[in-house]
């Protein structure tokens, strides 16, 4: 499509005439909408046949030179979404243009598959599209957490307030048990590695959010069957800005924010160190004596945190003439994060070009180069760091790390280095460093042997190399000797995508178009791990210092071959009709099962075509029913079993721990949806509605067996996981005009049930999230997939909790399903006023319902630090009844006393007490814009300027107890159900102000 | 590389005929199979540390330690709710696993040696696994089947009797054209048949008493026992001996001080937070006598004092340096030696066969060369070993001999080793065999105030993948660990 505008335009200011032009003009005026009359910002002027342009500017202004050897004489003005029009000049200087809406692109046009741009109204099913605008008002770094709030049925967890910390998404709910649920990422057709490894940040995070134009949610398998087996979550369809042609244009912007950590668990300051109400200064334990009148009781968790700052640089230029336009941006990303010691910084430069070199042929390149440099406070592979620092005793000042002399200060001198370490010391010695440099590239080469059809052909690459590595220094506890890994990792994806696409129009009332194409995957990576213990020289930490030094490499590669085609047919632009179809071929399944086909059918009625009235107030309606299949494949050597190294003495070879699996087959996940979209009043108010169901049948699952089979792991093709959903899009534009007003609502709910397991599986666990001796993040047969499974209290058939003889409450012995981490609806409200120069817009995202288990709590309460072990030593009758006999129950009327014991053996050890309401209402953020006044910005030589405050995270209403009940334990490094809403000791998330400024010129 | 993709595409366009092209699924970074020799090291390494951790749980169970703060799961026998519990894997993956691949290779190989060492150090730890467990997978284990049927225990130990007569039958076919096996793939024996057959018999003679509440195999125990001890060759206890001065955590005793822990899979051990019990000082301080022993397996307090704590009440007001340190001691430094079989215990196998078929002459000789054998192991000089023979808790002849002397001295010289669960339990912790024994006081409640009988199978795999075969055996119960196994019936 977008060749195809740029061919018209071609055409139509191709043939340029020799006239002589003595005198340079100066041509100016407004573009206008003409229903509203209102500025059309950005609109192109360019000088018709020539490479003369402009664009108009936020009153919809615009000033065009013309030189005095140009003689055209006719401007050609266009908008996306309105008709296009060309006004003759007739010597005027002053032309004032009314553009009108096209009907035909009444809608907005979408990115869709392969960078596909289609009318939306044509799409039958729900899509969502964000703008760069939207992108980069929440002043959120990570792309992902960009999109919090913006996209109905998408669950965002943002894994904490670390610097370079990960967030994941889940579309539509978890398709996966054991494999990775998040969608595939998509930049300018050529698919980008998402992954996250070693606690380490979600890679699609290393995109400057400042270089996207737009951003397309494919949320299901019927949006995003095209792309094939790594689409079964969906994608994000990322389309990076591009020069236009006309004069050259450069953007400045920077930017300064501050952070701070919004909320900490709530700790007791009434008693001091020690157990049995006794001092005794040997133990981490606070259950001693209460805190005399003269001892200070220390704020270690407040006195941890610092203010993190960070800044953000932009700068970038664009321009291009009809035959070559270019986009050039670089921007850097410093921040130094709320733990001490720890900072992120992105250093990214794009280059993206394309050239027209004859009427039918266009080719293009971009390089995208971004380097990161992450410092991490020690984070291990399962979070939970900071429960040190948050059971930290009060009686310590935690803040003096070390002694006097320099020596590291313990807690408690006699354990020496068989104890945990103050976190704060941790920090300053034990850091993880992350860094990558990673370059996107990609070719295309476009042809259009006739005006109704292309052939293209794109290939990109994404490579990055990741260095890590994670300091152990002498003298940690645990660790006297010290110890270092350092990680070398190597991650390439290649695509190669060839399309041949037809549109063509047949008879009167059709349109037909076909894309059929064919796509060459390959994803290799390649790893060195070092690892060393005991450093010879106690300062120098380097692999060259360490008395045993291990290497491991790692090498993997998966190809992907698939065919696919889509044919669409259009009913006078009323009806829609869309059947695709691909044909993949993976490497890592077994040969005879390797080759899978998946259709999908979807179509649409514009019904309000067809029924005439008021088109004021009823002025689009469409209904859309989609149904679609996805195959997803496996990872690669998952077939047959193989030896592993031994590092026991001896050495040589033992079994890996995984079993092969040789009979594995694609998984399938179908989806059905239907939805609606209406329009009232000429498109100021927008209803978009859709209803899903998403089955993923012979799951690929990764799970634990029996060791008595001979192997812990292996993967199976089994269980069955349903996920049904309802999405609700709201836009209204109440205000037009002077004052305008815009609201966007997304509301969406998610269900999930798992249907089915292995045989031989009762139960679901996520490895990483096994947090308690009896609790863990898990999943289980007919009940909701984000689960947890854990200890609960006793209760009778009426529900009344059962209390022993002893006057407390009796623990069951069965572990019990007790808490459905999915939130029940998740609701994202943006407004935005605009008026005069001013823009307010905020987000107000609410979450309803979803469990949240809280760990840290849990931890708090054992170590006697918790602000509800204040009511320690008080005398309770718990609610409940007391078994008689077998089956008679008298009410409990047994006065107790809340010891210490109770609370780490009884209440502590009931995973139960710790599940909370992970509610929230929350001001994502709050950001108001001023755009400088035209006639004082042209005097500086620039065409617009404006500055903007954000405040993030602002207030957050939540009855959760923790610091923030969106959080995760673990973050995106891990596959299926992940570990959202387990609340294990992570870092807060942060509360924070950005100033900023972007200039035009 | 770009070229493949252009290669690819050709290829594939047609009607995908790219078999070549995705024909890259073999594993370049792991061996599928390998030699003999290549397997049994990691075999015995891992075999090790089976043991390691077995002795780490079941030395606070007989009560040759205690912790601190007498509240560990340790202390209060709270394995059932735990998260894992990794001596299962140590045994079917660890060991076992690696055991059945080594038997193919060696099918394969025609090699004898491998065979019969294969069976030995198979059935080691298939019998102390199944003494923990009780029942257990056995006939269906490392077939592949992801649900194995839990066998009864009378039938794993037909087995591991009859896989210990066919390890003789390969280690006595064993010939010069078997696959070498040298010090390198044998680290215990360098690839000595006639030693492994000692320890064949040895173990043999093991697990037929293991069965003396059911059965009555004296006169074969006495007869495996003779040659074992012997035999055509010496007996030479099978152990295997950490690296001294490395910083390599693989390569050290877990016993150690360093408390090494090389992966998250591994146990660190508590000695750092453990004292010496009670009842295990008062079997080595006789009325101010110390066991020569002692000062040999753990150091006194700087004061010079054994204190010892009492299980589940821990030491306050006492501090830790009150204590003796269980560091640097025979078994307890970073390159201690692990045995997998002592030769005392084999003389006190003797002895209490003997004893209990009526032979006092023969058991009391196996009794005093027991206690003899041990002390010169730990390097107690010939003097110091005459004295203590004349202490008057030892029996001085056939007719003073009792099971409680026998086994009070099995029970010292098996310091740490696993199997004195199984005589504590053989005898239902009795206070006659063990004089002073007692049952410690806060143990979980669970337990009903019963000593511990078994270990709970594990709750990370078997209570979630083999759920069926657990609800059949009733593991599920909170007490379940207070039920015998079938020889302790």
């Amino acid at each position: 499509m977008r060749i195809k505008h740029f061919l018209l335009l071609l055409l139509i200011t191709g043939l340029t005439s020799g006239g002589i032009y003595a005198q340079e003009r100066v041509i100016s005026g407004v573009i206008l909408d003409e229903m509203d009359q209102g500025p059309l910002v950005g609109a192109n002027i360019v000088l018709k046949g020539t490479t003369i342009g402009t664009i108009t500017d936020a009153e919809g202004k615009y000033s065009l030179k013309v030189p005095g050897n140009i003689a055209s004489e006719v401007l050609v003005v266009s908008y996306i979404g309105y008709k296009k029009k060309e006004v003759p000049i007739d010597n005027r200087t002053q032309i004032n243009v009314s553009l009108s809406m096209d009907v035909q692109e009444l809608g907005e046009v979408v990115v869709t598959s392969f960078g596909i741009e289609q009318e939306k109204k044509s799409i039958n099913y729900a899509v969502q599209e964000l703008e760069s605008k939207e992108l980069v008002e929440g002043r959120q770094e990570n792309l992902v957490n960009a999109l919090q709030g913006k996209i109905a049925g998408v669950q965002i967890t943002s894994a904490s307030g670390a610097p370079g910390a990960s967030s994941e998404i889940l579309i539509r709910g978890a398709t996966s048990l054991s494999g990775n649920n998040q969608p595939l990422f998509v930049v300018d057709g050529i698919p980008i590695d998402n992954s996250a490894v070693e606690g380490g940040g979600n890679r699609a995070m290393d995109i400057n959010p400042n270089d996207i134009e737009s951003l397309t949610v494919l949320k299901g398998p019927a949006a995003a069957a095209l792309y094939g087996l790594d689409a079964a979550n969906g994608a994000i369809i990322i389309t990076t800005k591009k020069g236009a042609a006309g004069r050259v244009k450069v953007d400045v912007s920077s930017s300064l924010s501050i952070d701070k950590a919004m909320r900490f668990p709530e700790q007791q300051g009434m008693y001091s160190r020690g157990t049995q109400g006794l001092s005794d200064l040997e133990s981490r334990y606070s259950w001693g004596p209460m805190f005399r009148r003269d001892e200070k009781v220390y704020d270690n968790l407040g006195d941890f945190f610092r203010t993190g700052v960070s800044h953000k640089e932009d700068i970038s230029i664009s321009g291009g003439s009809e035959k070559a336009t270019f986009y050039l941006s670089a921007s850097n990303f410093d921040q130094k994060g709320i733990i001490p010691e720890t900072d992120y910084n992105r250093t990214s430069i794009l280059l993206k070009g394309s050239a027209q070199l004859s009427e039918k042929l266009q080719v293009g390149a971009s390089a995208n180069y971004i380097m990161t440099k992450n410092k991490r406070g020690l984070s291990g592979d399962s979070g939970g760091w900071l429960l040190n620092l948050m059971s930290w005793p009060r009686d310590d000042n935690m803040s003096v790390y070390e002694n006097p002399d320099g020596t590291k200060r313990w807690l408690i001198p006699s354990l020496g280095t068989n104890q945990s370490d103050n976190p704060l010391w941790t920090a300053h010695n034990n850091p993880v460093d992350d860094n990558v440099d990673r370059i996107l590239a990609n070719a295309f080469i476009s042809y259009d042997p006739f005006d109704w059809m292309n052939i293209t052909y794109r290939i990109g690459r994404d490579r990055y190399s990741q260095y890590y590595s994670r300091l152990v220094s002498p003298n940690t506890g645990g660790t006297p000797d010290g110890a270092m890994r350092e990680l070398e990792r190597q991650r390439q994806i290649t695509t190669s995508t060839f399309n041949i696409s037809m549109d063509k129009k047949i008879g009167e009332n059709f349109r037909v178009s076909l894309l059929m194409g064919n796509n060459v995957q390959e994803d290799k990576g390649r790893s060195l791990t070092t690892s060393g213990s005991g450093f010879i020289n106690p300062s120098l930490f380097s692999i060259n210092n360490m008395e045993t030094v291990r290497a491991e490499q790692y090498k993997s590669l998966r190809r992907v071959v698939g065919v696919y085609g889509d044919l669409k047919i259009d009913y006078k632009g009323m009806a829609y009709i869309n059947f695709t179809g691909r044909n993949d071929w993976s490497s890592t399944l077994p040969k005879n099962n390797n080759s899978f086909f998946y259709p999908s059918v979807s179509a649409g009625v514009i019904f309000s075509e067809f029924i005439g009235g008021d088109k004021y107030f009823f002025s689009f309606g469409k209904l859309r029913a989609s149904y679609a299949e996805v195959g997803a494949d496996t990872g690669p050597y998952k077939l047959s079993p193989v030896l592993d190294r031994s590092y026991r003495k001896g050495g040589k070879f033992k079994n890996y721990h995984t079993a092969g699996n040789p009979n594995l087959k694609p998984e399938t996940t179908i989806s059905k949806e239907i939805g609606a979209e209406l329009k009232f009043f000429h498109g100021r108010l927008g209803v978009d509605f859709s209803l899903y169901d998403t089955e993923s049948r012979d799951m690929i699952i990764t799970t634990r067996i029996t060791p008595a089979s001979g192997y812990i792991i292996q993967t199976f093709n089994s269980g069955t996981i349903v996920n049904k959903g309802v999405e609700l899009m709201l836009t209204g534009q109440p205000l037009k005009g002077d004052f305008n007003w815009t609201i966007d609502a997304n509301i969406s709910r998610n269900t999930s049930e798992l249907k089915e397991l292995p045989s031989f599986v009762s139960e679901f666990p996520q490895t990483y999230a096994q947090l308690t001796g009896t609790g863990r993040g898990s999943s289980l047969i007919g009940e909701p997939v984000l689960g947890v499974v854990g200890a609960a209290y006793k209760r009778t058939e009426e529900g009344r909790m059962v209390i022993g003889e002893d006057g407390y409450p009796v623990i069951d012995d069965e572990k019990q399903f007790i808490a459905d981490r999915t939130p029940d609806w998740i609701i994202g409200l943006t407004n935005t006023v605009e008026y005069k120069n001013f823009t307010l817009s905020m987000l107000w995202d609410f979450r309803i319902g979803g469990d949240v288990w809280n760990v840290t709590k849990n931890r708090l309460v054992s170590y006697g630090l918790s602000k509800e072990t204040e009511r320690r030593n008080t005398g309770i009758v718990f609610d409940g009844v007391v078994e008689v006999e077998e089956g008679v129950y008298e009410e409990n009327t047994k006065e107790v006393v809340l010891t210490e014991s109770f609370y780490r053996y009884n209440y502590g050890a009931v995973d139960e007490n710790f599940i909370e309401d992970g509610s929230w209402a929350r001001l994502r953020f709050l950001s108001l814009g001023y755009r400088l006044p035209q006639n004082l910005v042209s005097r500086w030589g620039m065409s617009d300027f404006s500055i903007n405050i954000t405040g993030r995270n602002l207030l957050l209403f939540t009855p959760y107890s923790g610091s923030d009940p969106e959080t995760s334990s673990v973050g995106a490094s891990i596959g299926g159900s992940g570990t959202a809403g387990l609340d294990y000791g992570n870092v807060p998330s942060t509360r924070g102000l950005t100033i900023g400024f972007k200039a035009s010129f | 590389m770009k070229k493949h993709i252009f290669l690819a595409l050709l290829l594939c366009l047609g009607l995908g005929a790219c078999e070549e092209y995705l024909d890259v699924n073999e594993d370049p970074n792991r061996n599928a199979t390998t030699t003999p020799d290549n397997l049994l090291p990691a075999i015995l390494a891992n075999l090790n540390y089976n043991l390691y951790e077995a002795s780490d749980l079941t030395s606070y169970i007989v009560q040759y330690l205690t912790t601190s703060s007498g509240a560990t799961t340790r202390d209060r026998w709270t394995f059932h709710k735990q998260l894992r519990f990794g001596l299962w894997r140590r045994h079917y993956f660890d060991v076992g696993s690696n055991v059945h691949h080594l038997i193919e290779s060696a099918n394969h190989e025609e090699a004898n040696n491998y065979l019969g060492v294969a069976k030995v150090v198979g059935v080691l730890s298939t019998g102390m696994t199944t003494d923990f467990f009780g029942d257990m997978p056995y006939t269906e284990a490392f077939t592949g089947n992801v649900s194995p049927a839990y066998d009864p225990q009378e039938v794993i130990y037909q087995g591991i009797l009859k896989e210990l007569d066919e390890a003789v039958a390969h280690l006595e076919q064993s010939g010069p054209n078997d696959f070498p096996m040298t010090e390198e793939a044998d680290f215990v024996y360098s690839g000595d048949v006639n030693k492994w057959k000692n320890f064949a018999y040895a173990l043999k003679a093991r697990y037929l008493l293991h069965l003396s509440k059911r059965e009555n195999h004296y006169a074969e125990i006495l007869e495996l026992t003779d040659k074992a001890l012997r035999g055509t060759a010496d007996w030479v206890d099978p152990e295997l001996v950490y690296e001294e001065n490395t910083t390599d955590n693989w390569l050290k005793n877990p016993f150690g001080p360093s408390r090494a822990r090389p992966s998250w899979a591994e146990t660190a051990n508590y000695l750092h937070l453990s004292v010496p019990t009670e009842f295990f000082i008062n079997a080595m301080i006789h009325n101010g006598y110390i066991d020569p022993r002692l000062p040999l397996i753990m150091t006194p307090s700087e004061d010079g004092k054994y204190r010892y704590g009492i299980p589940t009440n821990g030491i306050a007001p006492l501090k830790l340096e009150d204590f003796p340190s269980l560091y640097d001691g025979y078994y307890t430094k970073d390159h201690s030696p692990i045995p997998y079989m002592l030769e005392s215990e084999v003389w006190f196998i003797e002895a209490e066969a003997a004893f209990q078929s009526g032979k006092t002459d023969r058991a009391f000789q196996a009794y005093e060369n027991g206690i003899r054998v041990h002390m010169k192991k730990l390097g107690v000089d010939e003097a110091a070993i005459g004295e203590y023979l004349q202490q008057d808790f030892i029996a001085v002849d056939a007719n003073e001999l009792t099971l409680s002397h026998i086994m009070m001295q099995k029970y010292i010289a098996g310091y740490l080793s696993p199997e004195t669960w199984v005589d504590l339990r053989r005898h239902d912790y009795s206070e006659e065999v063990y004089p002073g024994l007692e049952l410690p006081e806060f143990i979980d409640d669970d337990l009903e105030g019963k000593w511990i009988r078994r270990f709970p199978y594990d709750p990370q795999t078997e209570y979630i993948y083999n759920l069926p075969e657990i609800e059949r055996l009733g593991a599920q119960a909170p007490n379940f660990t207070t039920t015998r196994v079938w020889w302790d019936k």
